[in-house]
């Protein structure tokens, strides 16, 4: 019999770069239906506070269990762990280590002073959830090559309509590079379980990206630490323009509430 | 006086690189000048002016402290001077190494980026790795976008003021060598503020002074990779003197504070 290893994310991105084969160029077509969606729902008037669109703003009601403070602590929690991994550092304890490495990144916030008064019972839930999506995260994310010039927490801001839009991004790896010809993946680690929202929040990523640099990424991914599924896409003009429509009905909704 | 904005694109940033202007070099009149307006801001204790003061009207951080966020350029710069484009995460490693070296060997002085790295538990010095790498191989995606012709600054600039207690600091990047001057670049976070320009142009300001001929850079350009915005402005005569004249105005609005708390 032989036992054949699972392949990790690291493993699914590196034939991914061999079957994604060709990537779009230009993006002015999109940068274009996006300004002028824009006009048709702002029109020429330029607003004092901007409307942030992130990607939470595609995938979460305010009853998202996924998006509860303790959720959200989880979340960062196991972002820390991602990023001490991508750093080399083997963590001893994944629950403490990720806490020492939160605190240290966010001093002061919300979720810290949420996470203050958790009770030892409600702490004790908390490091026995976080410590299970750890070892997903660590057994099936992989190690990634130093030569992909991996990034992590990486954010984008992207000023649209004279500044009266501010997109907000963050994606927690980047790997590849725009300048050397390999393009760049962006890769999404999520708590929760894979589903549409996460996708429009993939192709938010993409198109983001699409706007703040000068060339489009070659694909988006996403990586369940509850599930250990990954999904993957090509980044096209089909999934930009889709990007772009969830992103004028965000605005919509924003401006008629 | 010129400042550009442009996109964070190779063709935008290769054309920004194309300046053929000439050269403006601060004499040692205008020095003196400078000198005799610090002066006349008296001040008791040592103060450090930047393009950070400039952007927030003399603000001092008062609340500074160290962190990933705030120990990344550090790091993320000291191992781009390694000049590891294939691994920076081993270069990155290298430079915090360093840091910690010198503190265990007594060299770090109290309040430094190694005492305060020497200090923490293993789990921050790895997430300072990791936003060093971050930082290091973002600047080093814009700053492949112009070429190959550039080369990592070895340090910021800084420039003391003669008997004006003032400590003048400018941060750089990368320098473009250009056949009759120089370009200077410099990667900052975040969106830029309505006030970068007044920021770039200090920078520009101390990068002149601390130049051994007072030889101003021909274009002074911020990239802003977050935004995937650059803006730029040229070494004239007017750029350098509206420079001067914020770092001036940064230490009077510091030194009206001061007095206000007082």
């Amino acid at each position: 019999m032989t036992i054949t290893a699972e392949p990790t994310l690291v493993d699914i991105l590196k034939d991914g770069r061999n079957e994604l084969r060709g990537r779009i160029g230009d993006v002015g077509g999109i940068r274009a239906a996006l300004s002028d969606g824009l006009f048709e729902i702002l029109g020429a008037s330029r607003r004092e506070q901007p409307l942030v669109v992130r990607a939470s703003s595609f995938r979460h009601g305010s009853h998202d269990p996924y998006y509860s403070p303790l959720g959200r602590i989880r979340g960062a929690l196991v972002t820390s762990v991602l990023r001490l991994h991508t750093a080399g550092y083997v963590p001893s304890d994944f629950f403490e280590d990720a806490v020492t490495a939160w605190r240290a990144s966010e001093s002061a916030s919300e979720l810290v002073e949420f996470f203050n008064v958790l009770d030892p019972n409600e702490r004790a839930m908390l490091a026995t959830d976080v410590t299970a999506h750890a070892v997903t995260l660590v057994t099936k994310f992989g190690d990634i090559p130093a030569t992909w010039r991996s990034r992590t927490a990486v954010r984008t801001s992207i000023r649209l309509h004279g500044g009266s839009v501010l997109l907000r991004d963050h994606v927690d790896v980047v790997i590849g590079s725009n300048v050397q010809g390999s393009g760049v993946a962006l890769i999404d680690v999520t708590t929760a379980p894979l589903s549409p929202d996460l996708e429009r929040a993939l192709r938010f990523h993409a198109l983001c990206e699409s706007l703040r640099g000068s060339r489009p990424p070659r694909m988006v991914a996403a990586f369940s630490t509850a599930t250990g599924e990954v999904w993957r896409m090509r980044v096209t003009h089909d999934l930009l323009a889709r990007a772009v429509i969830d992103l004028l009905e965000t605005v919509r909704n924003q401006v008629a509430s | 006086m010129t400042h550009l904005t442009a996109q964070l694109t190779a063709e935008d940033l290769r054309r920004l690189l194309d300046v053929s202007a000439e050269v403006h070099e601060i004499t040692d009149e205008q020095r003196q000048n400078l000198s005799h307006r610090f002066r006349s801001v008296p001040t008791l204790e040592r103060r450090r002016l930047d393009a950070w003061s400039v952007e927030h009207s003399g603000s001092r951080d008062g609340t500074f402290a160290w962190g990933p966020s705030t120990a990344r350029r550090v790091i993320a710069t000291a191992a781009l001077r390694y000049g590891s484009n294939h691994d920076i995460h081993r270069a990155v490693q290298i430079a915090i190494d360093d840091q910690i070296d010198r503190a265990r060997r007594g060299y770090a002085r109290p309040g430094s980026l190694a005492h305060w790295m020497v200090n923490v538990p293993e789990p921050v010095i790895a997430i300072v790795a990791a936003e060093a790498v971050t930082w290091a191989v973002t600047t080093l995606e814009s700053l492949d976008l112009c070429g190959t012709g550039y080369r990592i600054a070895p340090s910021d600039n800084y420039y003391d003021v003669a008997g004006a207690l003032t400590s003048l600091r400018g941060r750089r990047d990368a320098i473009i060598d250009q056949p009759d001057g120089r370009v200077v670049l410099r990667c900052r976070a975040g969106l830029p503020s309505r006030t970068a320009i007044a920021g770039l142009r200090s920078d520009l300001v101390v990068d002149a002074l601390a130049h051994p001929q007072g030889q101003a850079a021909q274009r002074f350009i911020g990239i802003w990779p977050e935004a995937g915005i650059v803006l730029a402005v040229d070494g004239d005569a007017t750029s350098l003197r509206l420079g001067a004249r914020d770092l001036v105005r940064a230490a009077i609005v510091q030194r009206r504070r001061r007095l206000q708390v007082a």
